[in-house]
């Protein structure tokens, strides 16, 4: 009598919490969002969001675009649901695409959306459209026996930052954890569209840099190296470097497979300092002439030479946000806070300023480990 | 009946568990910002000898509970007045654990599910393990100390490539005002709401048991937590930290190895549930052994099931958000719970040290 | 709607829990039991009519930041 009444009591519990979960979704019913644009349009005051959707019908997979308008970023995104009529499932956007406008202006209440919003994933990638607006970068693709999804394509390229090291992707979260950090200030990558062999499609092309949270201009694909040097975050790519034995330059690619980055803040008689030592190793990749650089002198000019021409980029670069952006990318000011918190306390209301004319000393060190499968360069016989 | 007993073995792994419970997955000692993980440990320190005077309290009073060593210290009447006031205090825990429980997948994965549809089916096991006794709880967190503790510990070491020491540096930064206030809270929330052992383990084996189970408890405990928080901050950096409801969650989100092995979110859930589960069958049982205490019944389970129904009541309407919810834990909690955590006990222990010596001369 | 759910749960609780007590004769317990069981059946019905209850976290509130003054 009692198991029948236990056995009673636990089919009414099951029949109730095992029948199904609340938030239930067939895949048929959701469309799976791949990649956003969000522009912002002055005159009426409203975020205009651009969506790619999966569309799975004929068994291949196909982008689709839809549009809609909104108050807010959530708004517009949510009034895309008149126009697809089926709820929207946001866990595999891979990219988020903001226009200058937004970047300029408008950023957080994008960033908030994303990061409050339960069904983002907040490591998705974040990137600044160089066109008109960030619906062009959706819009215009045409490359589709790449990848038939644009989200995907930029996706794919974001992660190639570890081979390409020309641009620093940034995930959404680290980017508002960069917004948080006092003095720092973050960088984006920029997108545009190029065309070739009638295609179209986009690119990462530089970095978008910010003060705070506005966009006050870009840096180049060279620069973006400098910049990964100076934050220690380049893990391969490529070095262009002219040197010369004899009368001619001979350009070389060095491939870098290691690098390491220590910034100190130095300061001496009042006057602050940032010491940035570069130690990079690197492989000869590719030699364009007949001129030894492999034998011990060879190596040892060709190793000057690069060292200068790293020192030249990363200074250039330096220079250039100061002068033009003034805005800490390069993350001095948690170093001096790291090493020197009273000097920081006592500094930090005046940072813009002390930023701007802040001496740098860079050391670089080259070492050249290897020169590919083979060990001479090619001679052409006389 | 037959006497309950549980092994020092189980009483650790309820500690540990229960140590565990919220805090897994809401985070302590927020105030303390970069210096969060300095807070953890001050808080560790400054609760051993608090814990040390639980263990002694249980230890002179070999197979008696809280509510028994009241009565002792301060005569029938005032003993139950405070025992009353003990009462309350586990059913507001266990009541804010529930709501941490029903928020928590709430709040991170499914926003539509009304919060009472998970509460209930907690609630509901709740009732049914504290039917059964102390010892099937022991015997429980036995089991899943092998699960729960080893969990947050993976997701530790997958997330060594993205933590960012700066993000802890410098050390006192900010004075050591924001550090002693994180000490606080985390002092208070979790590490000395396992005062609430005193009001059930009155089935200890010998009397170095209670010291055993509290001391080892605490550290192995305290370990953990001090890991899985000290990752977060690591992770997240100390604003993201504070600005976050379940740190835990959206650090196992960036686990990414090799595209293969991420979204480790699920098991974090998984484990914080089942902690947080034994965390508010603690309490219930609590509540429970405290009435029959006070109203001298033999038995308290006769009426587990109206008193867990009560907390589910209570967890619905007490906070009417979750911004609420964290805004009393963070800033309320630690006070309101000083007076159970710290004053009543030490009160306590020295009333019955005095009585004890003045029989013994 | 709710509102009757909630009334049959409480009604099958009971009588799964009260029918063994009332048949030990455990008058006391019988008592508690009614007690608390009715309380949390009145609260329960409460929320399911969608009464705004008073919050016990209030006052406790008010009474902490009367202690440590802020």
């Amino acid at each position: 009598m009692k198991k029948n009444k236990i056995i009673l009591f636990m089919i009414c519990i099951n029949l109730f919490s095992l029948s199904g979960c609340w938030n239930y979704r067939e895949m048929n019913e959701t469309r799976l969002v791949t990649g956003l644009a969000i522009d912002y349009d002055e005159k009426k005051d409203e975020y205009i969001t651009t969506i790619e959707i999966i569309n799975l019908k004929e068994g291949k997979m196909k982008g689709e675009l839809y549009e809609s308008r909104g108050k807010l970023p959530f708004d517009g995104i949510r009034n895309v649901i008149m126009k697809t009529g089926r709820k929207l499932y946001f866990a595999h956007a891979k990219v988020i695409i903001i226009s200058e406008e937004i970047a300029k202006r408008k950023i957080i209440s994008v960033l908030d959306y994303i990061y409050r919003d339960a069904e983002f994933r907040e490591d998705m990638g974040i990137v600044v459209s160089k066109e008109k607006t960030a619906r062009e970068i959706l819009e215009k693709y045409t490359a589709k026996d790449i990848s038939p999804i644009i989200g995907y394509h930029l996706e794919d390229q974001i992660k190639s930052e570890k081979i390409v090291a020309k641009y620093h992707s940034a995930q959404i979260w680290k980017f508002i954890k960069d917004l948080y950090a006092e003095g720092v200030s973050p960088t984006l990558p920029a997108v545009k569209n190029i065309s070739d062999q009638k295609k179209t499609y986009p690119v990462l092309e530089g970095l978008a840099v910010f003060k705070r949270d506005k966009l006050v201009g870009y840096i180049s694909n060279m620069e973006s190296q400098s910049f990964l040097w100076i934050i220690d975050h380049i893990q391969g790519g490529l070095i262009e470097v002219d040197a010369k034995i004899s009368e001619k330059l001979t350009p070389i690619t060095l491939e870098i497979i290691q690098s390491k980055t220590k910034i100190k803040p130095i300061d001496n008689e009042n006057e602050l300092m940032m010491k940035i030592d570069i130690e990079t190793d690197v492989i000869i990749g590719n030699i364009g002439g007949t001129e030894d650089f492999i034998g011990k002198k060879g190596r040892a000019i060709l190793k000057k030479d690069a060292e200068k021409q790293i020192k030249k980029q990363v200074e250039d670069t330096i220079k250039k946000v100061q002068k033009d952006y003034d805005s800490d990318i390069f993350k001095f000011s948690s170093s001096i806070k790291k090493e020197m918190p009273d000097l920081w306390k006592k500094i930090k209301p005046k940072w813009d300023d002390i930023f701007k004319s802040l001496k740098t000393e860079v050391n670089v060190v080259v070492n050249i480990r290897g020169s590919g499968l083979k060990s001479k360069p090619i001679k052409v016989g006389q | 009946m037959h006497k309950e007993v549980i092994s020092d073995r189980e009483g650790i792994c309820l500690v540990i568990l229960f140590i565990s419970g919220s805090t897994l997955a809401m985070p302590t000692g927020a105030a303390a910002g970069r210096d969060l993980w300095l807070a953890i440990l001050f808080a560790i320190v400054i609760a051993i000898p608090i814990l040390l005077i639980y263990a002694k309290l249980l230890s002179l009073f070999l197979g008696k509970d809280l509510f028994d060593i009241l009565e002792y210290g301060f005569g029938k009447i005032i003993g139950k007045g405070i025992g009353i006031l003990f009462i309350w205090f586990a059913f507001h825990l266990g009541v804010l654990s529930i709501r941490n429980i029903g928020e928590f997948p709430v709040t991170v994965s499914l926003p539509e599910t009304p919060i009472p549809i998970f509460t209930l089916s907690m609630i509901m096991l709740a009732i049914w393990i504290v039917k059964e006794g102390i010892e099937v709880l022991g015997r429980w967190a036995n089991i899943f100390v092998l699960f729960n503790a080893p969990i947050p510990s993976m997701i530790i070491l997958m997330l060594i490539p993205i933590m960012d020491i700066n993000n802890i540096q410098p050390i006192l930064y900010d004075g050591i005002n924001p550090l002693l206030k994180g000490t606080f809270e985390a002092f208070a929330f979790p590490f000395a709401e396992t005062v609430l052992f005193t009001m059930i383990v009155s089935s200890l084996k010998t009397k170095k048991s209670s010291y055993n189970i509290y001391i080892k408890g605490l550290l192995l405990g305290g370990m953990l937590i001090l890991g899985v928080s000290l990752t977060e901050v690591l992770v997240l950096g100390p604003d993201l930290y504070g600005a976050t409801f379940f740190p835990n969650h959206v650090v196992a989100r960036k686990v990414d190895i090799g595209e293969t092995l991420q979204r480790m979110e699920v098991i974090v859930i998984l484990a914080t549930t089942t902690a947080s589960f034994l965390k508010m069958s603690v309490c219930l049982l609590a509540v429970c052994n405290g009435i029959a205490k006070i109203f001298n019944l033999d038995d308290y389970r006769g009426f587990v099931t109206p008193i867990g129904l009560l907390m589910f009541n209570f967890a619905i309407f007490i906070y009417k958000s979750i911004n609420e919810m964290t805004m009393w834990a963070s800033s309320i909690w630690p006070y309101y719970a000083f007076l159970f955590q710290v004053i009543l006990p030490i009160v306590l222990f020295i009333v019955v040290m005095i009585k004890r010596n003045s029989v013994s001369t | 709607m709710i509102v009757v759910l909630i009334i049959l749960g409480y009604i099958v609780i009971g009588i799964i829990e009260i029918v063994p007590l009332v048949k030990k004769n455990q008058k006391r317990e019988l008592m508690l039991y009614s007690i608390l069981f009715g309380v949390a059946f009145v609260i329960s019905v409460l929320l399911g009519l969608g009464v705004k209850i008073p919050s016990p976290a209030k006052p406790i509130e008010k009474v902490v930041r009367m202690v440590i003054g802020k």
